[in-house]
């Protein structure tokens, strides 16, 4: 063949492409399952935080598309569920990365942090224990929440969790709305904040995050009403804006629950805020009230929400002071966090009032449930 | 300089001289961007030696096949399918600098030296002096990162140190010779590059420079010896023909 005719041209690249064809694939056959499985023990000790003993199979290239470019990694834990490995930049250009996973029910089952450069005490409470205590539990549907003070890092997040809830639902078949729940989200987040301590008179001590800060108030409820709103103070005071909220709280008074509260226009996020700690507050008036029976003989049978279900106990009251508590238990009890209360509930002996009972750390919701129901038994018991 | 020369020169000599960074100016960017640590210096280095005696050897065998015309895109496959299996192996045996080389691993298939002399050298060689051509080009590429990495790593970091890549980055040796308050971290950044590459070169053709003087020197030598030992031969003829 003339060497310098087409013919011979297309022949030559044709062959030299097609041996450089068949020697890459030769090599791929050797390599790809060295690369694979490199790839999976970088992340396996993440993994095996979510699904102990579990068998993890990288389906990365199965579910991984164009459009899901915030997906690091698909790991199949066989008949366990699905872990997510996961990318977004946030409020800081370096970028974070989280892992999520779910089981094969439609449930989020775990939430860990990986890697961050998020502002201290902002962004970076979305890859701390309390916002996984959040995300954990949810469904595979659910968006996760926004924390107010921390809005881009939360939406880098929940722009992240929602990508792997789409392809994780597409495998199991579950019909998903991304942008429905997204919204969902933003309108659930005032609520997730609040919180009130029972001060065990009547009043409460509220707290929940606002526009630019914590905000606090001392809230008195009786007979299901908000009385006062009284020490309304925190770091939105006097950035001009919800600053009405600050100088009279006569509106709130007689609420009996927070849809009653007209928000303040120009103001919604601390309107919001103001209403979620109003709503806290009355929540825990009325769980604290419904808490205990009086059994007659100075005991009484108490139950509060804790952690992962109702907790129940029988509290004896003696002037004015608990005199025991027996028969603590509950869903709570076994799940490794606060069990130190099941054990031993002999250092709520003598206490007058929820204040002197010192919280479990970590196990904050159990604490908090303990202390409604002392409250609860001594209130009663006057 | 003239082949003979070339000749006589000893290995090192020869590698400074005919470097193909400092001397034909070629690769010069990834010797800027890889040449921060010893570790990348060599890693990088003996990819391009394994890329390039390849390259040379393939291309020394089908460029007799390979019409004028369509040279370039065939050696680009041949160049591309050897990184991409370098990148392979890497990738499943030394993850830790094949995550260092980063897309300058990739980037070797651009790299001018090897296209350079499979079109320079290796297409009208044959495979043995081919294969030796790639091997001291790559050394001397080699070299020349190392001896910018060894600058930029004591004087940005203090530290000399060298870790295996094929045991999970685990620690051959690890000296600080400059105290961490002295150190000078422009230098493992892309000024300090430019700069040591500036002065490297800037020595390396005073070098040249000077034994091309010496060369020069010796020659002129050479010629006033050899017209003075012609004109002495033509006087001892004229002598003994006067004599006769």
């Amino acid at each position: 063949m003339d060497k310098n005719s087409s013919m011979y041209k297309t022949v030559l690249l044709g062959v030299v492409s097609a041996c450089a064809g068949l020697l890459l694939s030769a090599v791929n056959a050797v390599t790809a399952p060295v690369i694979a499985d490199n790839a999976l023990k970088q992340v396996q000790s993440t993994l095996e935080n979510f699904f102990p003993n579990g068998e993890f199979t990288d389906v990365t290239d199965k579910y991984k598309t164009d459009e899901t470019e915030l997906i690091d990694g698909v790991y199949e834990a066989k008949d366990e569920g699905y872990v997510f490995t996961l990318h977004n930049t946030g409020y800081s250009s370096d970028g974070f990365k989280f892992a999520i996973a779910f089981d094969n029910d439609g449930n989020i089952v775990g939430y860990e942090g990986l890697s961050n450069s998020e502002t201290a005490g902002k962004g970076d409470k979305l890859f701390k224990d309390d916002y996984a205590n959040q995300v954990i539990g949810l469904t595979s549907t659910d968006a996760v929440p926004i924390i107010s003070g921390a809005t881009v890092t939360s939406k880098a997040v929940s722009a992240a969790v929602t990508e792997a809830e789409s392809v994780y639902n597409e495998i199991q078949g579950i019909d998903f709305d991304a942008d429905a729940a997204a919204s969902a989200a933003e309108n659930a987040s005032a609520k997730s904040d609040a919180s009130c301590t029972d001060n065990g008179d009547g009043t409460f001590g509220c707290k929940v995050t606002g526009f630019s800060g914590e905000l606090t108030a001392t809230i008195e409820i009786k007979d299901g009403k908000v009385v006062s709103v009284k020490d309304l103070k925190g770091d939105d005071d006097g950035d001009g804006v919800g600053d009405d909220w600050f100088t009279d709280t006569s509106s709130l008074e007689g609420v009996s629950s927070a849809d009653e509260i007209d928000a303040m226009t120009g103001a919604t996020v601390t309107s919001n805020a103001v209403k979620s700690m109003i709503q806290a507050a009355l929540d825990s008036a009325n769980a604290t009230a419904n808490a205990c029976s009086d059994n007659g003989d100075g005991t009484f049978a108490c139950k509060a929400e804790g952690f992962a279900g109702e907790l129940t106990a029988t509290i004896e009251v003696k002037d004015g002071k608990v005199a025991s508590v027996k028969d603590l238990k509950g869903d709570d009890n076994g799940d490794g966090v606060g069990d130190d209360w099941f054990e031993d509930a002999s250092s709520l002996e003598g206490v007058s009032s929820a204040d002197e009972v010192d919280d479990l750390s970590g196990a904050t919701f159990t604490s908090e449930a303990v202390k409604t129901m002392i409250n609860a038994a001594l209130a009663s018991s006057k | 300089m003239s082949e003979k020369k070339t000749k006589k020169q000893g290995f090192f000599s020869k590698m400074l001289t005919d470097n193909p960074v400092f001397g034909l100016y070629l690769g010069i960017c990834s010797t800027l961007a890889i040449s921060t640590s010893i570790n990348n210096a060599l890693g990088m280095g003996a990819g391009v030696i394994f890329v390039l005696v390849l390259s040379n050897v393939v291309v020394s065998l089908i460029a007799p096949i390979t019409p004028d015309d369509i040279h370039i895109p065939v050696y680009i496959v041949v160049i591309a399918t050897l990184v991409t299996i370098l990148q392979m192996f890497l990738n499943a045996y030394a993850v830790d600098l094949y995550t260092a080389l980063g897309a300058f691993l990739s980037l070797i298939v651009v790299n001018c030296i090897i296209l350079g002399r499979a079109e320079a050298y290796a297409c009208n060689h044959n495979v043995k002096d081919s294969a030796k051509d790639g091997l001291m080009m790559g050394l001397s590429y080699t070299l020349s990162l190392l001896v910018m990495s060894l600058i930029r790593q004591v004087l940005g970091t203090g530290v000399l140190e060298l870790t295996n890549p094929f045991a999970g980055s685990a620690v051959i040796f690890s000296i600080r010779l400059i105290p961490e308050q002295f150190i000078i971290p422009m230098f493992t950044g892309e000024t300090g590059a430019f700069f040591t590459f500036a002065v490297l070169a800037a020595l390396i053709a005073l070098y040249k420079n000077k034994l091309a003087e010496a060369e020069a020197a010796a020659e002129k030598a050479a010629k006033v010896a050899a017209a003075k030992a012609k004109a002495a031969q033509l006087a001892k003829e004229k002598a003994a023909k006067e004599a006769a």
